[in-house]
């Protein structure tokens, strides 16, 4: 059974995914490297939001403060992460750039298995939810279905902090920057671009971008040991098959994975994961540098 | 390709280096002496908000025929990954068990010597190495826990091999159930929770309670239990109430977090009845997606397994049938009329400042079932049982737990009911109860097949 509210399901989880693989395509873009450790940031953002919202709240719960701190939680979160991934980048990150692409892979996969294990020793297995912003918002009826408003408001949020990135990179200044060095590296240092600089600024906002999916998805999904591995695979789909390195393969393929996702389950329920990885495939079969990935990068 | 000069080698071998000693370093100071395991001694004065418990301290006495050696107790059991908030609940009962029996002076004199490990290795293949390698370092006289259906398949063979006492937690119907009796000599489940009698179960509460239903749909997880869970349910209802029409499936991957197009889908297709298992930190997801989506409102939802979504969704409204993945949890049976399950409540609560979940009950108990084995083993024998003796006492063994009667069968599984009802919010608890009007415990006979017997065979011949 199809329906509009199919439509909306698959922006929804598309919203995530546009987040979370804009910012591997931007590391990627700008310093040719695979970080698998971008799903700790995912999770990490969901787990310190999920943590100041529970705190925050057991302080102030009969105040004011009770509609502003979601917001705040989200806000936090993600800034957390990009400082954490400034941090990370200036101290392990930068001896990866010039490393062979398995070698990267298996250094920031370790990566990932360090970080989740810093989340258990802070954490411990427990479950961390804060779903007070989907219930203080409610639902709004959607031609007769109820939809919760924070899901609509994740769309907006995901959206528009894509767009802004996007309008960063191409209207600013540091933006011309990070899209010199992407075009050639080895040439950027030669017109007085600090590449160092440049990788980090790149890196933060990589890490900024995972770190909001993870606080923006922590009222819906709770935060678990491990929640990162299933967007994470999800968004090196997307990133392939829009093409690695490329901004509008991110929005393309995400909407395009997204709205897969949601038809799956609506017209053949048994194969949902399945209709994901043999799209990506006919995808790369014709297409092997994804669908918009000349326009970038490499 | 850039080429490498001798400076950059030397660079990246010098980095390679002071990382390596940064790791080692940093490793040797924050990991805590003993991690890997560790020997737990305690002494515990256990104060309940009724009554006053101290438990004596009884020297070991050496008495003829029993072993002066402490007992050697390994626990694999999830402390960390989706399954930990399941399981911690578990091993917290299970070390208040051993607690209370070490301070009572052990068993016929010998402390229990607790050494606990983490099943989160990565495969089951894993899992089933370190219980071989555990058992050849310390011989040990029971290992328990083993919470995941594919660690037990995987671990059930290696300790029968090594011919040691198991007590596992998993709910996999093909681990004990059909075929040859038993199907592992030294593996048991003294604990009531499988696909069968949660399905079962669930089938007889919806089929008696729900007699308008017609459409029934299901949501499960992609893996043998989902399977086994969904296809043990709709089998069963339909033998009770044969007008009944399913009207969608849906299989979600294990691990998926987000089931906001699954919620979509049921609720235009509009059932009578939603059956699901989820299972595990996904279970709090969907339930939690539900909510916001209005859907229970909407549709009845009949869950099984779900005890500690009573815990971890304090949320949820009222009106959800739970079978609650055995025959007990902190209000039943009623603690004002079943002592054991009063006192176990008040002193889990005492210790850990929170209520037992269902696998604590499990864990508690099975401790126990160990404990009085050995006596009952030791009163016909007087001696020490070996482990046939052993195995042919816990064959027949039956005794009352903090969940009620249990019984263990010759197919080393257990008799036990399936308790389920309906919820409803009581404010006197942190939990959300189930309303003491709709409990119903659907007796060990109905819910379990014979011993031998597959579930599916079971159900086909009523």
């Amino acid at each position: 059974m199809l329906s509009y509210i199919n439509i909306l399901d698959g922006l929804y989880y598309a919203s995530i995914l546009y987040l979370l693989s804009l910012g591997l395509n931007l590391v990627f873009g700008v310093s040719k490297l695979l970080n698998l450790g971008h799903g700790s940031f995912y999770s990490l953002g969901a787990y310190i939001t999920a943590w100041f919202i529970g705190i925050a709240l057991s302080y102030y719960r009969q105040s004011q403060a009770l509609l502003l701190i979601p917001y705040l939680g989200i806000a936090i979160g993600a800034i957390a992460v990009a400082a954490i991934g400034a941090l990370l980048e200036k101290t392990i990150i930068r001896f990866l750039y010039n490393i062979t692409l398995e070698r990267q892979l298996l250094a920031t996969y370790g990566i990932l298995l360090i970080f989740s294990d810093i989340e258990r020793m802070i954490w411990g297995g427990n479950i961390l939810s804060a779903p007070q912003p989907v219930d203080l918002l409610g639902n709004i009826n959607v031609g007769g279905y109820y939809y919760p408003t924070y899901y609509i408001l994740l769309i907006i949020i995901s959206f528009s902090i894509g767009i802004g990135m996007h309008l960063f990179i191409y209207k600013t200044d540091i933006g011309i920057l990070i899209r010199a060095t992407s075009y050639d590296r080895e040439l950027a240092p030669g017109l007085g671009i600090n590449v160092r600089r440049v990788s980090t600024v790149t890196f933060l906002l990589s890490a900024f971008l995972a770190g909001l999916a993870g606080s923006l998805i922590v009222p819906i999904t709770s935060a678990t040991l491990g929640m990162e591995i299933e967007p994470l695979i999800l968004a090196f789909i997307v990133s392939v098959i829009g093409g690695l390195g490329s901004f509008w393969g991110s929005l393309i393929g995400s909407i395009l994975i997204g709205e897969l996702r949601s038809l799956g389950i609506a017209l053949f329920p048994e194969i949902e994961l399945a209709i994901v990885f043999l799209i990506a495939a006919i995808v790369l079969a014709i297409r092997p540098e994804g669908l918009l990935g000349k326009r970038y990068g490499r | 390709m850039t080429s490498t000069n001798r400076r950059e080698f030397l660079k990246f071998i010098g980095a390679g280096v002071i990382g390596l000693a940064i790791g080692s370093a940093a490793t040797y100071i924050l990991t805590p002496r003993g991690a890997a395991e560790r020997i737990v001694e305690r002494t515990v004065t256990a104060t309940t908000t009724i009554s006053t418990q101290t438990f004596p301290k009884v020297t070991s006495p050496v008495t003829p025929g029993i072993p002066s050696k402490p007992i050697e107790l390994i626990d694999v059991d999830a402390r960390s990954g989706p399954g930990a908030p399941f399981t911690v609940p578990a091993i917290n009962a299970r070390k208040m068990a051993i607690d209370e029996i070490n301070n009572s002076g052990g068993i016929l004199g010998r402390k229990i010597n607790y050494r606990e490990y983490d099943e989160n290795q990565g495969s089951p293949d894993a899992v089933a190495r370190l219980v071989r390698s555990t058992i050849d370092q310390y011989k040990p006289d029971l290992i328990v826990g083993l919470g995941i259906s594919s660690d037990c398949l995987a671990v059930a063979p290696v300790v029968d091999e090594l011919n040691t006492i198991t007590f596992v937690q998993c709910a996999t119907n093909q681990l004990l159930q059909g075929g040859k009796v038993p199907k592992y000599k030294t593996v048991f489940r003294p604990i009531g929770s499988n696909a069968a009698l949660d399905a079962v179960g669930l089938a007889y509460y919806v089929a008696k309670h729900f007699p308008n239903i017609k459409k029934v749909a299901g949501i499960n997880q992609d893996y043998a239990y989902g399977r086994d869970e969904w296809n043990f349910f709709i089998a069963a209802l339909k033998k009770l109430k044969p007008d009944i029409e399913v009207v969608n499936t849906w299989w979600v991957p294990l691990g998926t977090s987000d089931f906001r197009a699954h919620i979509s889908q049921i609720m235009q297709a509009k059932p009578d009845l939603l059956q699901t298992s989820i299972f595990g930190s996904d279970a709090v997801n969907f339930m939690r997606q539900a909510i916001a989506a209005d859907l229970p409102s909407k549709i009845p939802i009949a869950y099984a397994h779900a005890e500690s979504l009573l815990h971890l969704v304090p949320e949820m409204p009222d009106g959800i049938i739970i079978q609650a993945a055995g025959p007990a949890y902190p209000l039943y049976p009623p603690p004002n009329i079943y002592g054991k399950n009063f006192s176990f409540v008040n002193n889990y609560r005492s210790r850990y400042n929170d209520y037992p979940h269902y696998s604590s009950y499990y864990a508690y108990d099975s401790i126990y079932a160990y404990k009085y084995a050995v006596e009952r083993a030791y009163s016909i024998l007087g001696k020490w049982p070996d482990i046939d003796d052993l195995i042919k006492v816990l064959e027949e063994l039956a005794f009352e737990g903090a969940q009620g009667l249990v019984y263990i069968k010759k197919d080393h599984d257990t008799g036990v009911g399936s308790l389920v009802g309906v919820t409803k919010r009581d404010p006197r608890y942190p939990f959300v109860t189930l309303d003491p009007n709709s409990i119903e415990l659907f007796p060990g006979y109905l819910v379990t097949p014979p011993p031998g017997v597959s579930p599916g065979n079971w159900i086909s011949t009523w």
